[in-house]
């Protein structure tokens, strides 16, 4: 690892390149939107968990990717699977079965919204376009005319600044739009004296 | 919950998802990544993301 042999046990970082065999592979941060599920009761309500690409196994077993303590949950309860962009669950013969929007389900392909829920646990669903969508509302509140510029105040506090934007360039063209008739106005009843 | 990634280094496209439950990369089918590239071992090394970091036994 880092051009060094490794550890029988090696924790990695961020960044870290990782030789196996002769092919050399590197640690980075997933950039995709991906599928995710939002705890929306129990103690968990709020808790956010992100469904990468391939199978994902829940249930009480620590041998699970995703481990709830409950009874009344199987070892393996069930399977999120993410392929070519869709999330699809699958009961793995749960006693106490997977629940789809209050339908109990053997294999369901899922949708953003939809609520799945195992034993007391539910889920909302959110969708990568749902992700996506946030993010361009996120910039569709950026100014879009032009970047305010930050200026000091003349007697700030420590530290305070004052958002200035530009006028606008509409504001602008209507001026020299209003200029341009006036001139056009003076032009014409200049030649119109001339003529008498 | 924080999502790596195992990016090869000249093939970017080529990417393995860490997760909780370990995975087995080599060059045999058993493995959960199974790649023919070089000189790798059927079952070459295991990756997981543990609670705080994410390590590999080989």
């Amino acid at each position: 690892m880092n051009g060094q042999d490794a550890l029988k046990y090696q924790a990695l970082k961020l960044d870290d390149l990782i030789q196996v065999g002769d092919q050399i592979f590197q640690l980075a941060e997933s950039e995709e939107n991906t599928w995710s599920l939002i705890a929306s009761d129990s103690w968990m309500k709020g808790q956010h968990f992100d469904l990468h690409p391939g199978k994902q196994t829940l249930g009480r077993s620590a041998e699970a990717d995703l481990t709830l303590p409950s009874k009344h949950l199987s070892r393996l309860h069930a399977e999120f699977n993410v392929e070519n962009n869709t999330l699809t669950v699958t009961d793995l013969d749960s006693a106490n079965g997977t629940f789809v929007n209050g339908q109990r389900v053997s294999r369901q392909p899922l949708h953003d919204g939809d609520v799945v829920k195992f034993d007391q646990f539910s889920f909302r669903v959110l969708g990568p376009e749902a992700q996506t969508m946030k993010t361009q509302i996120g910039v569709l509140h950026k100014p879009v005319a032009s970047k305010p510029t930050v200026v000091k105040k003349d007697r700030p506090h420590a530290g305070a600044y004052v958002i200035h934007t530009p006028r606008s360039p509409k504001v602008e063209w209507t001026m020299i739009s209003g200029l341009l008739a006036i001139s056009s106005c003076i032009g014409y009843l200049t030649y119109i004296a001339l003529q008498l | 919950m924080n999502q790596y990634i195992l990016k090869h280094t000249q093939n970017p496209d080529l990417q393995f998802f860490i997760g909780k439950r370990s995975r087995i990369l080599g060059k045999s089918a058993e493995c959960d990544w199974t790649i023919s590239l070089g000189n790798l071992s059927d079952k070459q090394a295991r990756f997981w993301l543990d609670e705080s970091s994410t390590g590999f036994a080989e």
